[in-house]
């Protein structure tokens, strides 16, 4: 359960239900959901660009809110639709991603001294080995939104079918793809 | 181990939302509500109850908004503020080639408001040094200066346990910055230095972003200009006077920055229920850092009177040189550094 307020015991739905006739009840969503929409936007686009990450997040929450009467009130938990938003958003940055994917896959890797530095962006650039990373930046874009969101964003296969609105069974099959690509490239550069 | 489970390995940790970005960000929000919803009473969108929680580190009471004795208060805190204006001086005077010296100290809830039991609340520290460029960027430089900081010991937040990730990133890393918001020093020194130029300045700031200059953006604004920089003594009083001109602003009497020095805190409440004020000197009324605490408990959805951020501006100097980094295509892509 979050926290421990009245307003934490209503599900996403209904909060997003009351925001149609109350505009103001939405910031309740922004609350519940922006540090870790932010967390995602950062994780995918980089330390060094959170500006960007910043206006992802913004952004999400604001096409949120004028679409949120198209929201289907049968879905209690919003966070996949609110990462379905975030994902379209971050994918128009996918010159952004790619040249950090691109610029870490040249970043030779430091496994010998994993805590040579401390500092977050360099120990994000030492564990994302460049041929994962290389990997990763071959993907198609729908490929890589899909992988993020079952591993970094930790969502389950249903909800990232909803984040897509796409069965899951077709979630399955894309994810079961993407695995082989990885592991093909990273057995090519063995 | 598979591929996914690779990638949850390399998943990459990061620094938490910047709180004023935060608050910037709802603010828009409850503004996008309120533009077609304009009748409605502002600030009613919160009906969270308060937790009855003890708060560790700093526990400050803080008036809130509607106090009874506003309207004598406001008077003070505008008082303050052409104190502050009267009083600043050119502390330092850089040469071109030269570089200003900013030694800071920042402590900051980890999880930021609203309190929420399921994640980690520790106030996270971190020591910065700042050295900026004061003469203009050369053709080819995308950097504005060096930043060494230091992420210090973690404290408690309100007698939780500091889990074992916040000492994980302890340490010292020096990175090239570039200044947001183009506040580099030698855009910041040629600034207006009259208080309708200033004003016109801060809401420049933010467009296209907002279409009204309210006092809680003038107040982000001012911040961004005075923090890890040095804003010449012509432009700060400037500052400091227009943001008097804002209505709603109030006084706490005693307050503390990151490092504990006791100062008077002037400042606003933004509309998620937390004040946000800069704290100066009782004495010489030299800006001491600034700070932000929960005021409604209600609207932050945090006991009143709790902690999110504090900063202190410790030590401002000159240097002939700088840290040498090295700049990277990363670095250079960054969204501030190529000038977008």
């Amino acid at each position: 359960m979050r926290g421990l307020t009245p307003v934490a015991a209503i599900t996403d739905a209904a909060l997003i239900e009351e925001s149609l006739a109350d505009p103001e009840r939405f910031a309740s969503l922004f609350d519940r959901y922006a540090d870790e929409i932010h967390r995602y936007a950062t994780r995918r686009l980089g330390q060094e660009n959170f500006s960007v990450a910043d206006d992802v997040t913004a952004e999400t929450f604001l096409a949120a809110f004028r679409k949120r009467s198209r929201y289907d009130l049968s879905r209690p938990d919003a966070a996949p639709w609110l990462y379905g938003i975030a994902s379209n958003l971050i994918a128009k940055h996918r010159r952004t991603e790619l040249r950090r994917l691109r610029a870490l896959a040249r970043v030779p890797s430091h496994d010998d001294n994993p805590f040579e530095q401390r500092s977050i962006d360099r120990i994000d650039a030492q564990r994302l080995g460049p041929r994962l990373a290389d990997a990763l930046a071959r993907l198609s874009s729908a490929e890589r939104e899909l992988l993020f969101l079952v591993t970094w964003a930790e969502l389950s296969y249903e909800q990232a079918a909803q984040a897509f609105d796409i069965p899951v069974g077709t979630v399955r099959s894309r994810l079961s793809r993407v695995r082989a690509k990885i592991r093909n490239v990273l057995e090519d550069t063995r | 181990m598979n591929e996914f489970d690779l990638i949850n390995e390399v998943r990459p940790e990061v620094a938490p939302y910047d709180p004023g970005t935060k608050a910037l960000a709802r603010h828009r929000l409850l503004m996008a509500g309120r533009s077609r919803w304009s009748w409605r009473k502002p600030y009613t969108f919160a009906v969270a109850g308060g937790l009855a929680l003890a708060v560790g580190l700093v526990m400050v009471k803080v008036p809130p908004a509607s106090n009874p004795s506003h309207e004598m208060k406001l008077l003070s805190a505008a008082e303050v503020l052409h104190r502050a204006a009267r009083a600043a001086v050119d502390e330092i005077e850089p040469r071109a080639d030269q570089y200003i010296v900013v030694k800071t100290l920042q402590t900051s809830d980890y999880s930021l408001a609203p309190y929420d039991k399921s994640r980690e609340h520790y106030y996270s520290r971190f020591k910065d040094t700042v050295w900026l460029r004061a003469g203009e960027r050369q053709r080819g430089q995308f950097a504005d200066g060096v930043r060494e900081h230091t992420v210090i010991e973690p404290l408690a937040y309100a007698g939780r346990p500091i889990p074992k990730s916040a000492y994980k990133t302890m340490g010292t890393t020096v990175d090239p910055i570039c200044k947001g918001w183009k506040n580099d020093y030698p855009t910041i020194k040629r600034l207006p230095t009259d208080v309708e130029g200033m004003r016109a300045h801060l809401d420049a700031m933010w467009k296209p972003k907002a279409d009204k200059l309210t006092p809680f953006l003038a107040y982000l604004a001012a911040r961004e200009l005075l923090w890890q920089t040095y804003l010449p003594a012509a432009q700060r009083s400037a500052l400091y006077q227009a943001l008097s001109t804002f209505p709603g602003i109030t006084i706490d009497e005693e307050v503390q920055d990151a490092a504990g020095r006791k100062g008077i805190g002037v400042g606003f409440v933004s509309p998620d229920g937390l004040r946000w004020e800069l704290i100066f000197d009782r004495d010489t009324y030299a800006l001491l850092g600034d700070r932000n605490v929960v005021v409604d408990a209600k609207a932050a959805k945090s006991p009143a009177g709790t902690l999110v951020a504090a900063t202190a501006q410790l030590e401002i100097s000159v240097a002939d040189s700088a840290p040498k980094v090295k700049i990277d295509d990363k670095f250079k892509g960054g969204k501030w550094c190529t000038g977008i």
